[in-house]
């Protein structure tokens, strides 16, 4: 071999190493700027709901849209058996404010979101729930005579930009699909009717889901169903809620992400944790200020029974990720009866409020 | 094949290898230094947003206590702003209080943090300890005049909350 020709070699191991050393810079700078513009699509929503966190801690009721968020899909996911709930993008999760109880869908789609709050009380004051979905979303409402009025209740409660639309269920033939990216039915006090299904025949069956709410504003069941081809499927056996609030929610939350968690259950559960904790600071309240009181007064008898009301909604929520929930709510429904009758009577006889 | 020309071509090749590696020498160099200089631009401004979102952490602190069900007034489920019921901080303060007692919920949501109620009037009371969870040295202080409402008496009074956030 001549010189010249192993100089020439040389030379193109060089022009080799030179063109992989540059390659590998620009390999470097695109992933610094595509992890920045993830990083951009994160601050946007963080800011956002730290926004939405402090509207709401200063007492208003949020209904608001979040807008202008850099394309990505944001997954909204509970795990069992801590019902460990995070908003996350891009496989990254985001800092939830813990003070909150959301609902939100598995999967939501940019550029808007819609956000909108509740306060739930128990009878006293527990937390805000705070929904979360995407404009992207259809929302359907099947209802017949008999659920109406529930019907209509909430509807009043919904976000205001919330792309939906009120079928009655005798009209179920005239639905039509929309290509929509995603839809919800919610069928109010009726039976999941295949029309539907069958309609959206031509979506992924992961896009479209339905829940079905038997009871009314106060408590009852809510049961999700997936679509398959072209009817419903159960997705779970029904889970029991209690308050507008938590009904409101069932319509955002779905149970399209995971086979062993119930993300409307965990949520819920996570709201009755909330409701022990607060609930165990009104026992130490009333306990305090049934000392302050006379024995024998009016204002210590509402006191003593007061006490018993809340040793009684504490029971009912000690163990929020053990208990079944259908004991819970009944606990929850008895002793917020109660209280609420107590902290009437606390107002009669000019004692110091319950709550 | 004659050795002398043998030699130049040699000193050409090397020559040449030689410029080669020179200029990725001074490329990598001047990555390098603009890399460097970067990377300090970039921690100066990095420490600055760290120090504005600690404040800001504080403050959100700040909002998250005076909205606490735990402690916040309330006549038939609505909340007063910014005012604090006086028989729930007392049963939230000290080692017996709910907030000691229930530490491993509440740190999740006051997080590392100290805070403590003064009462201002009618007469300066001693400071009350509500919650207390310390990391480290170095923290910011906030503080926010709230109303202390007695709910017996049916009074009002002024005080004082001081939040004690803990930094890295």
């Amino acid at each position: 071999m001549k010189k010249g020709d192993v100089t020439i070699q040389f030379n193109w191991i060089l022009v080799l190493i030179a063109g992989a050393v540059i390659l590998v810079f620009f390999a470097g700078v695109i992933r610094f700027a595509s992890k920045s513009s993830e990083d951009k699509t994160n601050l946007v929503v963080l800011n956002a709901l730290g926004s939405i966190s402090s509207s709401i801690k200063s007492g208003q009721n949020l209904d608001k849209p979040i807008e202008s968020i850099p394309e990505a899909e944001i997954k909204y996911e509970c795990v069992a058996p801590s019902c460990s709930c995070s908003l996350g993008i891009g496989g990254r999760a985001l800092d939830l404010d813990p003070t909150l109880i959301v609902f939100a869908p598995s999967r939501m789609e940019t550029p808007t979101l819609l956000a909108k709050s509740l306060s739930w009380e128990s009878p006293f004051w527990v937390a805000n729930f705070l929904y979360i979905t995407s404009t992207s979303i259809r929302y359907v409402f099947v209802y017949d005579g008999s659920s109406l009025e529930l019907k209509e209740l909430i509807m009043e409660n919904l976000p205001s930009r919330l792309k939906k639309e009120e079928i009655d269920v005798a009209d179920a033939e005239k639905f039509k699909g929309k290509n929509d990216k995603g839809v919800k039915v919610v069928f109010i006090g009726v039976e999941p009717a295949d029309d539907f299904a069958s309609a959206l025949k031509s979506m992924s069956d992961e896009d479209v889901n339905a829940v079905k709410i038997s009871g009314n504003d106060r408590s009852g069941s809510v049961s999700y169903y997936q679509k398959k081809e072209d009817s419903w499927e159960p997705a779970n056996e029904g889970v029991q809620y209690i308050g507008l609030p938590s009904l409101i929610g069932s319509i955002f939350i779905d149970e399209s992400g995971s086979e062993e968690t119930s993300n409307f259950e965990c949520v819920e559960r996570k709201s009755f944790e909330t409701l022990k904790y607060v609930d165990n600071a009104h026992i130490a309240r009333a306990g305090k200020i049934r000392d302050i009181y006379d024995s024998g007064s009016s204002c210590s008898g509402i006191y003593i029974r007061s006490l018993e009301s809340l040793g009684g909604l504490y029971s009912a929520v000690k163990d929020p990720y053990k208990t079944g929930m259908d004991v819970m709510v009944q606990g929850i429904m008895q002793s917020s009866e109660s209280l609420r009758a107590e902290n009437e009577e606390a107002l009669l006889y000019s004692c110091a409020l319950i709550y | 094949m004659r050795p002398d020309l043998l030699g130049i071509d040699m000193k050409k090749s090397q020559m040449q290898l030689g410029e080669t590696m020179a200029i990725l020498l001074v490329f990598m160099v001047l990555v390098g230094l603009g890399f460097a200089f970067y990377m300090r631009v970039s921690k100066a401004s990095f420490e600055k947003d760290l120090k504005a979102q600690e404040a800001e952490l504080s403050i959100q602190k700040l909002q998250t206590i005076t909205h606490l069900p735990e402690l916040a007034c309330s006549s038939e489920g609505v909340i007063t702003d910014n005012c604090i019921d006086v028989y729930k901080a007392s049963a939230s303060a000290g080692p017996e209080g709910f907030f000691t007692k229930n530490r491993i919920y509440y740190q999740k949501i006051l997080g590392y943090s100290s805070i403590t109620l003064y009462q201002m009037s009618p007469s300066e009371g001693s400071p009350q300890v509500l919650y207390e969870s310390k990391k480290g040295s170095n923290y910011n202080v906030v503080f926010l005049p709230v109303i202390l409402h007695d709910p017996v008496e049916n009074s009002d009074y002024y005080g004082l909350l001081e939040i004690a956030t803990y930094t890295k």
